[in-house]
């Protein structure tokens, strides 16, 4: 093997183990942009973040996007006749009840792209529905008249391989009733 | 032209790492199969509200590329207990590396549910081996010396990977509350269990949590970058590594963490260094006084019976086994000297 050779050789793996150091660290920054919690290394360091700031010790944050925030008192109603649909697609039905129950979860706060992906999925298997619910703990209720229509309701990334963060979870303890 | 076939791995390190990544993978089975229990229809629908590509594909599949990944394991743990008997018509141990990385590959990007902190650990640590063979080009794998050049820098990728994780842990856990020795934190918790399931005493003393907490931060920010650039002191530092994660595996019921971490710690040696390591890990007194003693001390802090903590035996076993290995080349190279054997004619 010639000399150039195994330089070039050497050089084109040094890049990519170089590439490939950085593209973990940015994967591992992602909860200080409010981009990703689940596996970042995060496990039992009791980082806490929102969109007011953190509590580590000099990390910034500055939140992107709303995927790490969450929907509170989620409510579903049918508009259309479940029984019809029972009888049509059962198994298409059950888990549409599932995915009801989910929502329905006394105490608990529901991840925004977890939600919009069942609502997107409720609206493209042709179920009529009513949704409300809580953008912020202490903030009004919200009911769209159109839930399909209403496009910040139905925005799923499809590009995004994996799960980023708990798609629901308890309420904290100072916002239980 | 040489022959086309793949040729076997070339760096002990790697070979090692080869050998433990399947243990790794038992964990990992343990974890998920006992938290997502996938067989249980009651945790079906959490398939249908948890965000990812799975939704794109028949369930099935994502189950055969769980399969195909459990294959592919299995292959390279037999592959790599073969080395020594090899066989022209037999898949060599960097084909199976690599069906190991690909499968994992389809298996993380499909996975329903949670993505642990050791599935990225894992994916990045594949990423680089099957990532380093695609950019070294397809002589690497069939021609030497090209394909000891590209091993060296799997082992140094893998390295780099450890050093930011165990880096970025530490960095996530420098916050004030992580900090805090009077909340009663997840951290100071395990720390309370380890006292009180090894019987010495009904809760951990103050030093003995703030030991933990800021010892913590020592070794998850150091240990291995230390581990890495030093070799007279490496084998401190690795053996610190595993003391450190000893309460996790003992008490907290995470095994699979470590041992995954584990599995790439041989990229922490140099390539002369691991071979003389290498030398003791056969059985001996030295290995088999480790593993009984990470055996006894698992039995005496073990709270209660369970997949994750059986499985702990074979992790607590395998790391006793190897830091016995670590004293006895230690000790070898301070032993004073033998007298070197006559040489020479007989006199008659």
């Amino acid at each position: 093997m010639e000399r150039s050779t195994k330089a070039a050789l050497e050089r084109r793996l040094a890049g990519f183990v170089a590439t490939c150091g950085v593209l973990l660290a940015a994967n591992y920054l992602l909860p200080y942009a409010g981009l990703r919690d689940d596996s970042c290394q995060t496990m039992f360091s009791e980082l806490q973040w929102s969109r007011e700031g953190n509590n580590h010790a000099f990390m910034p944050q500055h939140m992107i996007g709303d995927s790490w925030d969450f929907f509170y008192d989620v409510h579903l109603e049918w508009e259309d006749d479940p029984a019809v649909f029972r009888q049509e697609a059962p198994e298409e039905e059950a888990r549409h009840e599932a995915l009801r129950a989910w929502m329905h979860r006394p105490e608990r706060r529901h991840n925004r792209d977890a939600l919009r992906l069942v609502v997107d999925r409720l609206c493209r298997d042709g179920r009529r529905f009513s949704l409300r619910f809580r953008s912020a703990h202490d903030g009004p209720v919200v009911a769209p008249d159109e839930v399909c229509a209403d496009p910040s309701l139905r925005r799923v990334r499809w590009w995004i391989p994996v799960r980023r963060f708990e798609t629901d979870e308890p309420l904290p303890p100072w916002m239980r009733p | 032209m040489s022959s086309a076939r793949t040729l076997p791995l070339r760096d002990p390190r790697l070979v090692a790492i080869a050998a433990l990544l399947p243990v790794g993978f038992v964990g990992h089975t343990i974890q998920l199969l006992s938290e997502d229990r996938p067989w249980d229809p009651a945790q079906w629908p959490r398939y249908d509200w948890t965000p990812g590509w799975h939704l794109a594909l028949p369930p099935w599949l994502v189950v055969a590329f769980a399969v195909g990944l459990g294959v592919a394991v299995l292959g390279l743990a037999v592959a790599v207990f073969r080395r020594g008997d090899p066989h022209p018509a037999r898949l060599s141990d960097r084909t199976w590396l690599l069906a190991t990385a690909t499968f994992y590959f389809l298996h993380y990007l499909t996975y329903p549910f949670r993505i642990r902190n050791h599935m990225t650990l894992m994916f990045a640590m594949l990423f680089v081996i099957a990532g380093c063979h695609v950019v070294a080009g397809r002589r690497s794998r069939t021609e030497e010396p090209r394909t000891r050049v590209l091993d060296r820098w799997i082992v140094r990728g893998v390295a780099l990977v450890l050093a930011l994780t165990y880096t970025f842990a530490a960095l996530h856990k420098t916050n004030v509350r992580f900090l805090d020795l009077t909340l009663p934190t997840a951290a100071l918790r395990a720390v309370d269990d380890f006292w009180i399931y090894g019987d010495l005493g009904h809760a951990a003393p103050p030093w003995a949590k703030a030991v933990a907490i800021y010892g913590t931060l020592v070794v998850e920010y150091s240990f291995v970058w230390l581990a890495w650039a030093f070799t007279r002191t490496r084998v401190f530092f690795v053996v610190g590594l595993m003391l450190f994660h000893f309460p996790h595996i003992a008490v907290m019921n995470v095994a699979d963490y470590p041992m995954i971490a584990s599995a790439f710690f041989p990229a922490l040696f140099s390539e002369a260094h691991w071979r003389v390591l290498q030398r003791q890990l056969p059985p001996s007194l030295w290995t088999t006084t480790g593993a009984a003693v990470g055996v006894g001390a698992q039995l005496w802090w073990m709270p209660y019976w369970g997949a994750m903590m059986v499985y702990a035996f074979v992790v607590v076993a395998l790391w006793g086994a190897w830091i016995g290995a670590m004293a006895a080349s230690f000790y070898m190279r301070f032993r004073p000297s033998a007298p070197a054997p006559a040489t020479g004619v007989t006199p008659v």
